[in-house]
């Protein structure tokens, strides 16, 4: 469904932050900031929640491990138990560095895939560019236009040294 | 790539032939073969079979085999059985009595082939022993350079075209009034040699015996000692004290097999009449020589001196000017008190080539009274020794156009003839020449009649194998080609009616029957046969020494000189005369000394190498009187410093792919030789097996003397290692196989490794892959030098998969190739391998080999020498011993079949089975009657590498010397 | 931004003033213009040798391992020589990548993408001699544990080479995402500055649809993190498990405990080392000196100095243990390294990882682009011989010296071996082609570290 935005433009990122920080306090209700990369501080003035990928990344590596260890057991002692240089049949020291591979492999996968998941990012897509400098030295401050007044805002804003505050309405595939 | 044409046979002419070619294939295809013998079933007395089988054949195999014997007859397609016959049946093997080169075995054919050989044990000579050639002679049967018909001038003819032919030729020379002569080699054939003489009586023909490495020295003293050219029969289980002047009596003098049993048994510490002594005097390393408790490195010269000096000990007569340093004189006194005391039990062997020195010898034995316990000298009519000199003389008189036709039966004078230049030219003087050779060589070259002999396995004849045992040979398969028995195309030429076959039975009913009135004539045929021997007494009386005086040898002695430089010529225990070059298994077999393969070449002490500064490899011209050959040096321990040492047998012209041009030709250098040496300055290098010699005073073979055995059996073993498991051991119960290998037992002859690749299938490899340290040989034996390298102490170690319990080879195999299994084998699954190498890596031992490339296993005719029961192994694959798994196996199911547990004894494993010296056991340790329990309870017993807890299955027992 | 005012403590991660845009003009210049001679040059070079390795490689696969030098006692020589030199030369870009981050290293950034890449084509490379130094490559993928027709029939999870191949394909597939996902930023900035429609669309794919949204850069800087967390367990165990093909086995010289942290002290070490080399080169060819400067090199030069001493110390502790065990095997095989008749390559390794890298402590030469230069291609000499030495002289004389052989190469492990190189250094050339060899955004990120505005 269509719909319209006010950006606040800027080139520096401390100042970025500055106003970031007073349009929290004013109660600007924030629809995202796009930045070339990533400007410590944005998180906490936008109150984003910590990120959850680190609780997928403990639960997949632990199955990681018990199915390695599971596995090798099942083949080499359950299913075809075999007489190898006269080791016991579960030769658990020699099942320590598949069982920790395994583990990093789960782990560092799943956590991946759960991040493209969460972002929605996947080959294809397509990004919302609102200005096309955003991924490269320009940080946008994005509001929904109905949610803002958008002469205060862009009062606001050139006052906090936005090199412009424009309106925009697009497709927003949602 | 070189390990691509080993095996590729010589496409010469004659086998270009279309008749025979393309019906090759289909004849050779064994399921045709064994169809086709299932049709005419000829002679086949199976070990197992029973009497009334053997006469249901027997009726019509005699009439038949005649037949089947001279006409080939294609087969064009496979037919299925109309009724089901009882002695070829698909998958089990047949087993025949028969000999080869005279000494019995039994060979075992599978489908109608044979494809594996093993002595007899019947026999009381060899007592179940083969030699290399034996176990190798099955991949000469089928050596597609063989000829394949009869020829005339090089061109095949049908054989009874032939025998016209040759019957008008050989008239026409009686005509016009010159000598017909038949040149054979030695036999010890009673019904060949019966046919010999009568062919001779019947066209006036002169027989002249000729050997190339016959000792004529021995023959012509036996004739002043006893007035006839016979060789000596020695009993060295009889000898307590051997004294042997470079006589290489456990390879190539004399009966290899039987002294060797009869030698080994007496190097038990346990034999009633305890370890012998055993002194070897010689001037190169001999595999007798590296055997021997004691070994001294002395110049012929030396030795002959030697021989003087215990003469006059021995005989106490007078001996003036005897050459030998005052050490030497007093080693010389102690031997001879060793002898002395030793008395009729003490034996002296020598090699020497001047019967002057021979005849010595025989004082000596004789003062000793070792005649008739150690020594026989017989008189029989059933050998044919050879005359050289009559040889001579023949050629001579050719020269001069008085022999008008001459044949070569069994030898090749052309090739190993000393002055064969002077042979080549009288022949072209010659109206008529043939050959029987069975395959091209240097003298049927030059024939212009060739009547190809049957090779051993497709032939009927009769052996003398000691004074008192007889054996048969008899065809183990139809002719693979289109020869003929020898003695039959004498028989043709002589007008004798009837098969040889019928003609020996009939000699064997009249001479030999007669001996032992037992179970009539048939029985005693039919025994004879299905035994493969026969013992028969009263057929040789001992000869009686006359007495020679010794003065005149002994002035001899003293009055010859000798060159700086000598030259001394000695066979190969593998190749020997060069009869069998063409046979890749022999080449391809490292010689118990030197460890070489695919080579002759020039020994050269130490010494002499750091004065000229040779290594081994370099390419030395070795130039003598008329004769030079340019072969490698090999730089041998144990060489005289005066003397050089080459190998016969090489240097073949005319002859297969494997052996054509091989190495050079060293017949013609006469034994002490003056020669020169000089280094061409090019590298051939050698393909050794084992490049190095020493055992860095490791704890590899333990060893100790005879007098510290006696003190204490446990002497020279009692490093004992402390392991430990970290975890639980399997179970092991069931049959658990183990091998104890006895080093006292094992003289290094490796006819166990030639044994161990015709069972197996191990893939020959050529010349530059084994350079290139790739041999395939399961099982190698390791040869290491002791102490001073001019008179090293020798020792051998057969070494193969140790099948560990904890085998360090199956923890490191990914894909599970190597497991092991419930009986305790470390078992290598080959079409799991996928090829890492890691587990021979991971060998302590090294006995895992690896198929670096597929090895051509050679062309339609030698791939039937296969063993069926063994899968071929193709590149990438990792593979070494299994314990012959396969006749594991088959000994189960025997013992199964006739619901029986298995007994010791019923599995032997190839090795095993084939060692002249019973140096292996093999047997479940389970079974605490079983050999290999005891062997495994000897004080002497030890594993290799104890230490890494890799806990081995095969061990050994220390090596005994008599010091 | 030209009125900055610069740390006099602590030089800048980017020496010159510069402004975000010109940052990402700089860096991807080297996609965004022509490609230039002696790229061309270069990637030419490298491609012809590779394609003479592959050709090398399909005449082996097709004859039979045969066709090289290896004999009945030297199962292993240069193959598992060049699988242990390029798996090494791996580590330093997961190291770089990871480690640094974890500790918060603000100058990775100007060297870690290449670093990182590195490491992919290196194990890539590594990678290609298990598989071609087995006998039947053809059937290799039996090393997986898959549900089989022939009866129960496993792996066996007791041989180090199945903990290789499960540790190297792991390695190598955390390595590539764990890169990837770093790409994705840069991805989309040069998808934004490029006008050829095709190039979007391209760099639009690969981007995922990046658009520098803060709810994803959140998340991406936790994942980088937990990547980073992983890696560095991950690239050790790699290295250790690599030690292990030799470790436990019952081979003199290979029997030894001391070899994981060995290793992976000598794989630090080679893969500083290379990255040197590489970063000496790509540094002047598209003149990054602002962004790869003379604190990275000397920085990697500290590193190399100290993992070099580690190596050199664990040389001398095997030869202490050696004598120290009284195993007369153990102590052979060891005398048997520096006098026998491999000494030469014993001794050049000697020169080139213990002496040579000491001279890093000196200033002047460790800030000498040539000096550093030469001396980064000597670690790597001396890291092969390294394997070379642990590889063919342990297994040429072990117990039995009836079976003592020696080795020499043949014409095909060379040139397999220059083919490994033609493969390693094509991708590279591709790849500071197509992809940013610095990590953009990280750069900008750091841009600020040591420099203030004046307002």
């Amino acid at each position: 469904m269509r719909k319209n935005f006010v950006l606040a433009i800027y080139d520096d990122e401390e100042k970025l932050l500055a106003a970031a920080f007073k349009a929290r306090e004013k109660k600007y209700k924030f629809y995202d900031i796009y930045t070339p990369f990533p400007v410590h501080g944005l998180d906490d003035a936008m109150d984003i929640k910590r990120s959850i990928l680190p609780y997928v990344t403990f639960v997949m590596g632990l199955i990681g491990l018990i199915v390695a260890i599971s596995t090798q057991i099942w083949m080499s002692a359950i299913d075809w138990p075999i007489n190898v240089g006269g080791k016991p049949f579960i030769s658990l020291p020699a099942f320590v560095p598949i069982s920790f591979e395994l583990t990093v492999f789960f782990a560092a996968h799943m956590t991946v895939g759960a991040f493209l998941f969460m972002n929605k990012l996947f080959p294809g897509k397509k990004p919302v560019i609102f200005d096309s400098a955003q991924t490269c030295h320009k940080f946008i401050v994005v509001h929904e236009k109905d949610a803002v007044d958008f002469d205060e805002v862009s009062k606001f804003y050139t006052d906090n040294g936005a090199l412009e505050v424009t309106e925009n309405s697009r497709e927003m595939e949602s | 790539m070189s390990n691509k044409d080993i095996y590729k046979t010589q496409k010469s002419e004659d086998q270009k032939d279309a008749y025979w070619q393309d019906v090759e294939n289909k004849v050779l295809d064994p399921k045709a073969l064994s169809n086709e013998f299932a049709e005419d079933e000829f002679d086949s007395f199976s070990v197992k079979k029973t009497r009334r089988n053997f006469l249901k054949i027997m009726g019509f195999s005699v009439t038949a085999l005649p037949l089947t014997g001279c006409i080939k007859i294609p087969v064009r397609k496979a037919v299925p059985y109309l009724y089901k016959n009882d002695v070829v049946v698909p998958g089990v093997a047949n087993w025949y009595a028969t000999s080869y080169m005279g000494y019995p075995i039994l060979a075992k054919t599978r489908e109608g082939r044979p494809i594996k050989i093993e002595g007899n044990k019947k026999s009381i000579v060899t007592k179940g022993g083969a030699n290399t050639q034996a176990q190798a002679s099955v991949i000469s049967l089928y050596d597609s350079y063989r000829y394949n018909s009869a020829m005339i001038d090089d061109k095949k003819v049908e054989w009874d075209e032939f025998d016209t032919k040759a019957k008008e030729a050989l008239a026409a020379v009686k005509e016009a009034g010159k000598e017909i002569v038949l040149v054979t080699g030695e036999s010890t054939s009673p019904s060949e040699i019966k046919v010999i003489n009568e062919f001779a009586k019947k066209l006036g023909v002169t027989v002249v015996t000729y050997s190339s490495t016959s000792n004529q020295a021995i023959l012509e003293a036996n004739a002043q000692s006893f007035g006839k050219r016979v060789y000596a029969d020695y009993n060295y289980e009889m000898a307590d004290v051997i004294l042997s002047f470079g006589a290489d009596f456990l390879g190539t003098f004399g009966d290899d097999v039987g002294s060797s049993k009869q030698y080994v048994s007496r190097r038990d510490p346990k034999h009633k009449r305890g370890l012998s002594k055993h002194v070897q005097i010689e001037s190169m390393m001999s595999m007798t020589g590296m055997n021997a408790d004691k070994r001294f490195t002395r110049t012929l010269e030396e030795q002959r001196n030697f021989v003087l000096a215990i003469y006059a000990a021995v005989s106490s007569e007078n001996v003036e000017g005897i050459k030998l340093s005052e050490d030497d004189k007093k080693l010389a006194m102690e031997i001879a008190k060793d002898l002395k005391n030793a008395g009729k039990n003490a034996v002296v062997v020598s090699d020497d080539k001047s019967s002057a020195v021979q005849i010595l010898v025989n004082k000596i034995n004789s003062a000793l009274g070792a005649y008739g316990t150690t020594v026989f000298a017989r008189d029989n009519e059933f050998v044919m020794n050879s005359n050289n000199s009559e040889f001579t003389q023949a050629i001579s008189k050719m020269n001069e156009g008085k022999v008008g036709a001459m044949m070569f039966l069994n030898v090749n004078p052309a090739y190993d003839y000393k002055s064969s230049d002077k042979l080549v030219s009288a022949l072209k003087k010659a109206d008529m020449t043939m050959s029987f050779a069975t395959a091209k060589d240097e003298t049927s070259a030059l024939c212009k009649f060739v009547a190809p002999n049957n090779h051993a396995f497709e032939t009927w004849s009769d052996n003398q194998v000691n004074h008192e045992e007889f054996s048969f040979t008899q065809p183990v398969i139809q002719p693979l080609f289109g020869s003929r028995m020898a003695s039959e195309t004498l028989m043709s030429f002589a007008g004798i009616s009837g098969s040889f076959h019928d003609y020996m039975k009939k000699h064997w009913d009249t001479k030999f029957y007669a001996q032992s009135k037992k179970d009539g004539e048939i029985n005693f045929w039919n025994k004879t046969l299905h035994d493969g021997v026969v013992v028969l007494g009263g057929f040789s009386s001992e000869l009686s020494a006359k007495n020679v005086s010794s003065s005149n040898s002994i002035s001899k002695i003293k009055s010859m000189s000798y060159p700086k430089m000598a030259v001394q010529t000695y066979m190969k225990s593998a190749i020997t005369d060069g009869e069998m070059a063409n046979n890749p298994f022999l080449q391809e077999l490292p010689d118990p000394v030197t460890k070489a393969t695919w080579d002759n070449y020039v020994m050269v002490s130490p010494k002499y190498a750091n004065e000229k500064s040779i290594k081994s490899g370099d390419m030395v011209t070795l130039k003598g009187k008329s004769h030079s050959v340019t072969i490698p040096a090999i730089v041998q321990p144990g060489t005289a410093n005066n003397s050089f040492a080459v190998a016969v047998g090489y240097g073949r012209k005319v002859a297969g792919k494997v052996a054509k041009n091989l190495g050079g030709n060293a017949f013609a250098f006469d034994n002490g030789e003056e020669v020169s040496l000089k280094k061409t300055g090019e590298f051939k290098g050698l393909a050794q097996t084992q490049t190095h010699h020493s055992m860095e005073g490791r704890d590899i073979i333990r060893e100790t003397t005879y007098s510290e055995y006696l003190k204490d059996p446990k002497a020279g073993n009692h490093k004992k290692a402390r392991l430990v498991n970290i975890y639980p051991e399997h179970k092991k119960d069931g049959h658990q196989w183990a091998m104890a290998i006895d080093l006292s037992q094992c003289t290094g002859c490796s006819a166990c490794i030639v044994s161990c690749s015709t069972e197996n299938n191990v893939p020959v490899v050529g010349r530059q892959e084994v350079a290139n340290r790739r041999e395939m040989h399961w099982l190698r034996i390791d040869r290491y030098y002791k102490g001073d390298e001019n008179e090293p102490e020798v020792m051998n170690m057969p070494m193969l998969c140790q099948h560990c319990e904890n085998a360090p080879c199956e923890n490191v195999c990914p894909v599970l190739a190597t497991v092991h299994s419930s009986d305790g084998i470390n078992q290598q699954i080959y079409n799991r391998c996928v090829g890492t190498r890691y587990c021979a890596n991971n060998c302590p031992y090294k006995v895992r080999r690896f198929n670096w490339f597929n090895y051509d296993r050679g062309d339609s005719m030698a791939k039937l020498a296969l063993n069926p029961d063994i899968s071929q192994r193709s590149r990438g694959v990792m593979e070494k011993c299994s314990f012959c798994i396969q006749r594991i196996q088959e000994g189960k199911l025997e013992a199964k079949k006739e619901r029986r547990p298995l007994k010791d004894g019923d599995i032997q494993v190839a090795c095993q089975q084939s060692c002249p010296g019973d140096g292996i056991v093999f047997g479940d340790m389970n079974d605490p009657k079983s050999k290999i329990s005891e062997f495994l309870g000897s004080e002497r017993n030890y594993t290799v590498l104890e230490e890494l807890n890799v806990r081995p299955r095969v061990s050994y027992l220390t090596k005994v010397r008599n010091k | 931004m030209s009125d900055a005012h610069v740390s006099k403590l602590r030089t800048p991660l980017v020496t010159e003033d510069r402004t975000y845009e010109q940052i990402s003009a700089d860096i991807l210049d080297s996609l965004e213009s022509k490609p230039s001679k002696n790229w061309l040059i270069g990637f030419s070079i490298s491609a012809l040798f590779m394609t003479i390795g592959f050709i090398v490689i399909g005449y082996q696969v097709g004859t039979g391992i045969g066709v090289w030098g290896l004999n009945k006692t030297v199962g292993w020589s240069w193959d598992i020589t060049n699988f242990v030199f390029w798996v090494g030369i791996g580590h330093a870009g997961t190291l770089i990548s990871a480690v640094l981050l974890i500790f918060r290293q603000k100058w990775r950034t100007g060297i870690n993408r290449a670093a990182e890449a590195m490491t992919i084509f290196a194990v890539a490379c590594a990678g290609l001699y298990p598989l071609i130094h087995a006998g039947r490559p053809w059937l290799l993928y039996w090393v997986f544990p898959y549900p089989n027709t022939r009866g129960p029939l496993w792996v066996n999870f007791r041989s180090p080479l199945l903990w290789d191949v499960v540790a190297i394909s792991t390695y190598l597939s955390v390595s590539l995402v764990f890169w990837y996902m770093g790409l994705l930023p840069d991805l989309a900035t040069i998808r934004d500055r490029t006008k050829s429609k095709f190039r979007k669309y391209v760099y639009g794919v690969m981007s995922f649809g990046w658009d520098g949204s803060n709810r994803t850069w959140h998340h991406f800087e936790v994942l980088c993190l937990i990547l980073a967390g992983l890696a560095t367990p991950l690239v050790l165990s790699v290295h250790t498990i690599v030690s292990m093909d030799f470790a436990t086995s019952v081979i003199p010289g290979w029997h030894t405990t001391i070899f994981p942290p060995y290793f992976v002290a000598g794989a630090i070490f080679s893969g500083f080392a290379m990255v040197l080399t590489l970063l000496i080169l790509t540094r002047k060819v598209l003149n990054w000196e602002n962004y790869v400067t003379m604190g990275h090199i000397e920085a990697m030069c500290k590193v190399i100095i100290l993992t070099g001493t580690m190596v050199g110390l664990a040389y001398g502790t095997e030869f202490f243990i050696a004598w120290y065990s009284g195993n007369e095997y153990e102590q052979y095989a060891f005398i048997n390294r520096a006098t026998g008749p491999y000494w030469w390559a014993y001794w050049s390794m000697i020169s080139c990882n213990v002496i040579s890298p000491q001279l890093l402590w000196f200033k002047k030469l460790r800030t000498n682009l040539v000096f550093v230069f030469i001396l980064s291609i000597f670690v790597n000499i001396g890291m092969w011989f390294e394997r070379f030495v642990i590889i063919t002289t342990s297994l040429h004389r072990d117990y039995l010296p009836s079976s003592w052989a020696m080795y020499s190469p043949t014409w095909v492990e060379i040139w397999t071996f220059i083919g490994t190189f033609g493969l390693f250094f094509t991708l590279y050339f591709l790849f500071i082609r197509l992809l940013p060899g610095i990590a953009v955004a990280e750069v900008k990120s750091v841009y600020k570290f040591a420099r203030k505005n004046k307002k």
